[in-house]
């Protein structure tokens, strides 16, 4: 993986009100490569996604996309957010068309296309409220994919979805970035997810957040539910699991003080 | 399980309900029937006719009187649980409403009431929503302007639509623009708390996906703000038309002739109870109307509110 960096933490400090959720982080994410954050709740996983959708401004440091600083919300790194976030008003098929018709794009084979590749044909005219969070959750990354985003961002997308459909889901969305040749930066609590889908994952520490621990992942693809039962891949889960315990426990001491 | 038991069905609600109606009618019926029967008996002058000569004990005169003669009557008086004025028959308020349905006098005939009033409403209810819902999303966006307004509809927003009566009288006279005017003042404020938070609580994360698509500051109110407020801003208009019925009541109490209001009001000057009633059913059914239409508007504007859930897994 030595390709060009796509997007770039330059030591980020991010702080909320007294709280400082991010500290001093540095993160590269390289053309094409599939990356995993892990790591404790509130260790500032998905300040840093928004910070790279440009959802915030960090308090220092920079955050840049192919070398530019991202000033304001950045349509070339599209967000699949954790409740989907769909626009109710909206048809599934109209839903995915959004972003193309904003720049007056009107491509219907191309919507007819996405509709196939996430695997929702026959509930293009049904609303969001029609759907199971499965079903949404694939709506939402097909209207991602319809804006052709550069970089995927992904805030544990599947966390709201039961285990079965998340199965099917991970398998999809791992195919589609090989096929589609994205950028993928994907936050997650699971570490299972992590190992399925990742080419490196990266453990954050407890706040402040810090990149505790960067791995590449040695698994080959394509990958499937079985593979997380070899030897290979238990052994990794387990240095994972000690990396990302010891945060766990940490962040528990930190808000047992706290309160 | 649910700790109440699921609906009855729609069949069997229809029946309980039909029952529940005939039941308070035949209460009605029952405290208005004339159970009780009074007999008096007194005596009575009847003309005869025949008349006869008497000669004036003083003045001597000749005179020439009619005989007086005097019968017993018999008087029956029929009487009820509750009489009028304090409760009409239903027969007499069905015949009361039909004479006033078919009325062609001076007096203004029962459509005119229901079609002024619903004029009304429907004209001070337009005027005050075309300011409030402008003014209230643009409240939603910007604070400053939020903070600026805020404590004056605090102030608004507690006055019942009838103490506007006075204050419009003395700047509007008597005449419609007074009407309109407590419509519109007892409206006002509703639609504006009710349409400021429905922009208030739109998802901040629709905003996001939005911007994060590509769209722009002046797509994203209409292609977004509105369409993701507009469910939670006709269900709040939906009691503002309530609001906006009491607020018509109140200002045809005085300096009108015609209007539901009106009528329930000069009725109950000449203690006509039927008239009341009749007045009374119709505000409840016009309101009930509008309600229905309000409902088949919203099916046509947000669809998707209306949409079951499928219980089906990917």
């Amino acid at each position: 993986m030595s390709a060009a960096a796509v997007l770039q933490a330059d030591c980020v400090t991010h702080r909320y009100g007294g709280i400082t959720a991010l500290r001093q982080i540095d993160l590269t994410i390289a053309e094409r490569e599939f990356l995993v954050m892990l790591g404790p709740s509130g260790c500032g996983k998905s300040t840093l996604l928004n910070l790279f959708a440009g959802f915030e401004q960090p308090s220092e440091g920079r955050v840049l996309l192919r070398g530019d600083p991202i000033a304001k919300v950045e349509p070339r790194c599209g967000v699949v957010f954790q409740n989907y976030a769909l626009f109710p008003w909206l048809t599934v098929a109209q839903n995915i068309a959004f972003g193309p018709s904003i720049k007056g794009i009107r491509s219907p084979e191309k919507i007819a296309n996405l509709i196939r590749s996430v695997g929702i044909e026959g509930f293009g005219d049904l609303y969001p409220n029609q759907l199971s969070g499965g079903m949404k959750q694939r709506v939402a990354l097909a209207r991602t994919l319809a804006n052709d985003p550069e970089v995927l961002l992904c805030d544990e997308p599947f966390a709201a979805v039961d285990a079965m459909t998340r199965q099917v889901l991970q398998e999809e969305l791992s195919r589609i970035a090989t096929s589609e040749a994205k950028t993928v930066l994907f936050i997650t609590h699971s570490i299972d997810e992590a190992i399925l889908l990742a080419d490196r994952i990266v453990v954050l520490s407890s706040r402040p957040g810090r990149v505790k621990e960067s791995l590449p992942n040695p698994l080959q693809r394509p990958r499937t539910q079985n593979m997380l039962l070899e030897p290979e891949s238990r052994e990794l889960k387990q240095y994972i699991w000690r990396k990302v315990r010891e945060e766990v426990l940490m962040s528990l001491q930190d808000s047992s003080r706290a309160s | 399980m649910t700790a109440f038991p699921a609906s009855i069905g729609r069949r069997r609600e229809l029946g309980y309900g039909a029952a529940g109606i005939a039941l308070v009618t035949a209460v009605w019926f029952i405290l208005t029937y004339p159970f009780f029967v009074e007999v008096t008996e007194h005596r009575t002058y009847v003309s005869t006719g025949e008349m006869h000569t008497v000669r004036d004990p003083v003045t001597g005169e000749i005179l020439k009187i009619e005989r007086p003669y005097y019968s017993n009557v018999r008087e029956v008086r029929r009487s009820a649980l509750v009489n009028p004025p304090a409760l009409d028959t239903p027969e007499n308020t069905l015949r009361d409403a039909w004479e006033l349905l078919t009325t062609r006098g001076p007096n203004p005939n029962l459509l005119e009431h229901i079609a002024y009033s619903c004029l009304r409403i429907l004209l001070g209810f337009v005027i005050s929503c075309s300011i409030a819902i402008p003014l209230g999303v643009a409240m939603g966006l910007f604070p400053r302007l939020r903070a600026t307004i805020a404590p004056v509809v605090s102030f608004l927003r507690p006055l019942p639509s009838i103490s506007w009566v006075p204050l419009a009288m003395i700047w509007l006279g008597a005449g419609e623009l007074q009407k309109l005017a407590i419509v519109f003042m007892g409206s006002f404020s509703a639609a504006l708390i009710y349409t400021l938070e429905a922009t208030l609580k739109v998802d901040p994360n629709l905003i996001r996906a939005a911007l994060n698509l590509g769209v722009g500051p002046q797509d994203l109110l209409i292609r977004v703000l509105l369409p993701a407020a507009l469910p939670n801003i006709l269900s709040g208009l939906k009691v503002v038309i309530a609001i906006a019925w009491t607020c018509v009541i109140s200002a045809e109490i005085v300096g009108t002739q015609v209007g539901l209001g009106s009528l329930i009001w000069t009725s109950k000057e000449t203690s006509n109870t039927a008239a009341v009633l009749v007045g009374m059913t119709c505000i409840s059914s016009v309101v009930l109307l509008l309600d229905a239409l309000f409902e088949r508007l919203e099916r046509r504007l947000v669809p998707w509110m209306f949409v079951g859930a499928q219980k089906e897994d990917a």
